[in-house]
């Protein structure tokens, strides 16, 4: 879901609302500015993710708004194999028309009638796994007890041959379950709603895509 | 079908251009961003006299009657009002190309060469000094009329239709007229073609079994049979609901204008929301029958969200012509299908 109003200059549109509440924190939390986050609403709730960034590029020039946005970025995982999951996001760029579509993460595609777009994959560029992979370090810090319980049980659960993403998840969701004694189902979403949040976003694992955002603001 | 438009110094827009029109065009936008200009324009360039204008005064709301006097004011306050910034030296242009009569170009400025003479009844003498209005109309084919609307002690002389692209105006808050609507039903039966109205009315509206042509007080008028519990009774379409009266009057206006335009301002207006999906998609195959292109404003979400499925079917078919006002012009961008479906998929605001 994007913003009911987009005043630009910069739109960040992630996978799902996991990735919008953790950059609308990371913003806030770092001081930046010009930034605002959503993501696409999937035509039902059981897909969405990058599947959906060609819909909401084509639909976002229909808005009246879209005279204000002067930059897109679209955050997304690189799961088990970054070049395949950067290649699905051209294709969906390419297919919503209009924009041009980056020739790799963090390079801006700029045209003369669409706002620029680039795209960041995490936990970065050419790394495997996701969104958690890049919190997990952060959460364990800032949950040490519980630390070698997750890695004990992560042990015994015999997770080494899951997909990086997979095994991300899977710790953050015990983390998480330990550390919530009033819902052990607190969503990833809700991580930064608590206080203090279960993941703290001045943690330096979080720094390189502070940096980007940053310096990719300055240029609009 | 209109496919392009081109439009100079009429009303808000000192100059605007579209091309890749569709078949169903809906246009959006705020209070006077200049949707019902674009209609107009439209309308006017189809129209073939300037009977057609003074229609456009009266749908707009001032006034069904023209009351005349014999002065410059007067003439000039009937046509002044249609030229961009109310400035006549800039003659307006209205050019759309595309097919099946399609092409068509109206001009429309004050003939300086010339002085229209007004008679004066009571005086005896005639009062010269007003330059004409002329209207000139160039149709595909290149055929070329020309109409200059004078006063005369008879009324406003406004020409006859010359060479009009079929079509019918809805405007926001006037009632679709009843006769014209019995005319429409009348000759849509007497071709035998009148079934497939109502059954797409029947489909909609089970309860209403039948429409036929009636008259009440010496005025023809389109009559519903109503199914009730003991018998079928017929009441005026008029008196049935103003949603289905629209909707009667909407099916009969694409089936009685084949290969023209239908413009509609509002199209909410008057139906019940859970209805508009259907109302969408009966609008739309008979359109696609009779080869109609529809142009229509719409201020309701529920009306987009409500023509989704229509255009998942088929986007091409589909456009979002969204009009805006800035500074002191206005203008119209052209969206693709596509791209309409998406925003309604992703619940974007539009209007």
């Amino acid at each position: 879901m994007l913003p009911a109003r987009i005043d630009g200059p910069c739109l960040i549109i992630g996978e799902g609302a996991h990735e919008e509440a953790f950059l609308r924190h990371l913003l806030q939390n770092r001081n930046i500015s010009g930034y605002q986050v959503g993501f696409p609403q999937p035509p039902d709730q059981s897909s969405g993710g990058r599947g959906g960034f060609g819909e909401v590029l084509s639909g976002l020039r229909v808005r009246p708004d879209f005279k204000n946005i002067r930059a897109v970025v679209l955050v997304s995982d690189n799961d088990e194999d970054p070049v395949t999951s950067f290649n699905e996001i051209k294709a969906h760029i390419t297919a919503a028309g209009g924009f041009l579509e980056p020739t790799q993460p963090l390079s801006v595609a700029q045209t003369t009638d669409h706002p620029d777009l680039v795209t960041v994959m995490l936990p970065w560029t050419d790394q495997i796994g996701c969104l958690e992979t890049l919190c997990l370090p952060a959460a364990l810090e800032a949950w040490p007890q519980l630390k070698p319980c997750v890695e004990e049980y992560s042990r015994c659960a015999d997770i080494g041959t899951w997909p990086k993403s997979k095994q991300s998840k899977m710790q953050m969701r015990c983390l998480f379950s330990a550390a919530c004694k009033t819902d052990p189902n607190t969503p990833l979403t809700y991580a930064w709603s608590r206080n203090p949040p279960l993941i703290p976003l001045g943690h330096q694992s979080f720094d390189q895509l502070t940096e980007f955002l940053h310096n990719f603001r300055a240029r609009y | 079908m209109i496919r392009s438009i081109e439009v100079k110094n009429f009303r808000c827009f000192k100059s605007l251009n579209l091309s890749q029109l569709g078949r169903i065009n809906l246009l959006v936008g705020r209070n006077a961003s200049g949707k019902t200009a674009f209609l107009e324009a439209l309308f006017l360039v189809a129209g073939g006299s300037a009977e057609v204008i003074l229609r456009l005064r009266g749908l707009r709301g001032s006034g069904d009657v023209i009351k005349i006097t014999y002065t410059k004011k007067f003439y000039e306050s009937l046509w002044n009002d249609l030229f961009y910034a109310f400035n006549p030296k800039q003659g307006i242009s209205i050019r759309t190309s595309g097919t099946q009569g399609a092409d068509r170009v109206l001009k429309i400025s004050y003939d300086e060469e010339e002085s229209l003479t007004i008679p004066i009844m009571d005086k005896g003498e005639d009062l010269p000094g007003i330059t004409p209005i002329k209207m000139q109309w160039t149709t595909s084919g290149g055929k070329f009329f020309e109409v200059k609307p004078t006063i005369t002690p008879r009324g406003l002389n406004v020409g006859q239709f010359v060479d009009a692209l079929p079509g019918a105006f809805f405007a926001s808050f006037v009632s679709p007229n009843a006769e014209e609507n019995a005319t429409n039903y009348s000759e849509l039966s007497k071709q035998g073609k009148e079934g497939e109205l109502v059954k797409a009315l029947n489909r909609e509206f089970p309860y209403i079994q039948g429409l036929s042509v009636e008259i009440d007080s010496g005025t023809p008028m389109v009559y519903a049979s109503i199914a009730g519990t003991a018998h079928l009774r017929k009441v005026p379409l008029t008196l049935v609901s103003g949603g289905i009266n629209k909707f009667v009057s909407l099916l009969l206006a694409i089936a009685s204008n084949p290969g023209g335009v239908i413009y509609v301002d509002e199209i909410e207006n008057g139906f019940y929301y859970d209805r508009l999906t259907t109302i969408w998609s009966s609008l739309f195959a008979l359109a696609r029958q009779y080869d109609v292109q529809i142009f229509a404003s719409t201020h309701s979400s529920e009306c987009l969200k409500a023509i989704l499925p229509l255009i998942k079917q088929d986007e091409e078919e589909f456009r979002l012509l969204r009009a805006n006002r800035d500074d002191d012009q206005c203008n119209v961008l052209v969206y693709r299908g596509k791209d309409l479906g998406n925003a309604i998929q992703q619940e974007f605001e539009l209007r």
